[in-house]
């Protein structure tokens, strides 16, 4: 992934384009279907990662990226004194404020390789589900990078992603073929196909690089699906 | 193409866009409907009026997703 551009466009691209029935795969309905096992499942996973999320106690000044459809800014913007979402899509964002239903919730449409906190450190808690997978190995660094200047001294960021986990069949049902940190997908009604990045991290390598890069981050994960932790700069 | 391809690629000038936008998909989560359901209104609103700029196209099939259910 030399030249990433054009794939992080045709990303951005998807998930725009996904935003009707992007829930689908958190509601585990549709094409995410796969019968109330698998919905019990899921749920107690979720229930895991939420529990490490209360623990963090999410209050003050919070600034949610790559905040989405909103299933976490709800929860968020129950604790947080502020709350700040950015996200690149306008569409996944129109859906997010209309679940949240706040109007003190503040929202960015930027995109995250782009978007730089301003003013400077000013967030307690930086949270990000389901992006850090969407990140290019390349741009690891930087990205942490935004994050530490957008937090305030003695702040931590939050996150949640995707493991690939024991079970390679539970990945996407429309993605068409998948090379390393590489994978094609398409949205299911016509030929076009969207290259998206997707870097599954085990928990000592993220935490190993994280470390390289001035991070003391505590991470874990479910059984099955998800990878979390907590991350603070090393002092 | 999800939507239908008068899709503006510039999505919301105004925000009752947004917010027609996001009552279509919230409705049909809730309803347990499919999106090829709005899908499918969306385009019989724009073909019986083509003239009709699209977001008020959209007001349309969402007010027959919702009369109708």
């Amino acid at each position: 992934m030399d030249d990433d551009n054009g794939i992080l466009a045709e990303q951005r691209a998807y998930y725009r384009l996904r935003a009707p029935f992007y829930d689908d795969w958190w509601r585990r309905q549709g094409r995410y279907a796969k019968g109330p096992d698998d919905v019990a499942e899921w749920e107690a996973e979720v229930a895991q990662v939420e529990a490490a999320l209360d623990e963090v106690e999410p209050l003050g000044r919070v600034l949610e990226l790559a905040g989405g459809t909103g299933w976490w800014t709800q929860r968020l913007a129950r604790s947080a004194a502020s709350l700040t979402v950015v996200d690149a899509s306008p569409e996944t964002l129109a859906l997010n404020r209309e679940r949240v239903g706040r109007d003190d919730v503040d929202y960015v449409i930027a995109d995250l390789f782009e978007w730089q906190p301003d003013p400077l450190g000013r967030f307690d808690l930086v949270f990000f589900s389901f992006w850090l997978s969407h990140v290019p190995r390349p741009r690891l660094a930087a990205f942490w990078e935004t994050v530490g200047r957008a937090l305030a001294p003695g702040g931590r960021a939050f996150f949640i992603d995707n493991i690939r986990g024991p079970r390679p069949g539970l990945t996407d049902p429309y993605i068409t073929s998948e090379t390393e940190d590489l994978q094609v997908r398409h949205l299911g009604d016509d030929d076009s196909a969207y290259r998206v990045v997707k870097v599954y991290y085990e928990p000592d390598e993220l935490a190993a690089q994280l470390g390289a890069l001035g991070w003391d981050a505590t991470i874990a994960t479910t059984p099955v699906r998800f990878i979390y932790g907590t991350a603070k700069r090393m002092s | 193409m999800i939507d239908p391809p008068e899709r503006p690629e510039r999505p919301f000038d105004e925000p009752w866009q947004a917010r027609a936008f996001a009552l279509a998909v919230l409705t049909v989560q809730e309803r347990g409907l499919s999106w090829e359901d709005f899908r499918h209104r969306l385009k019989t609103a724009v073909t019986a009026e083509p003239q009709r700029p699209y977001w008020e196209s959209w007001l349309a099939a969402l007010e027959d997703l919702t009369s109708t259910i």
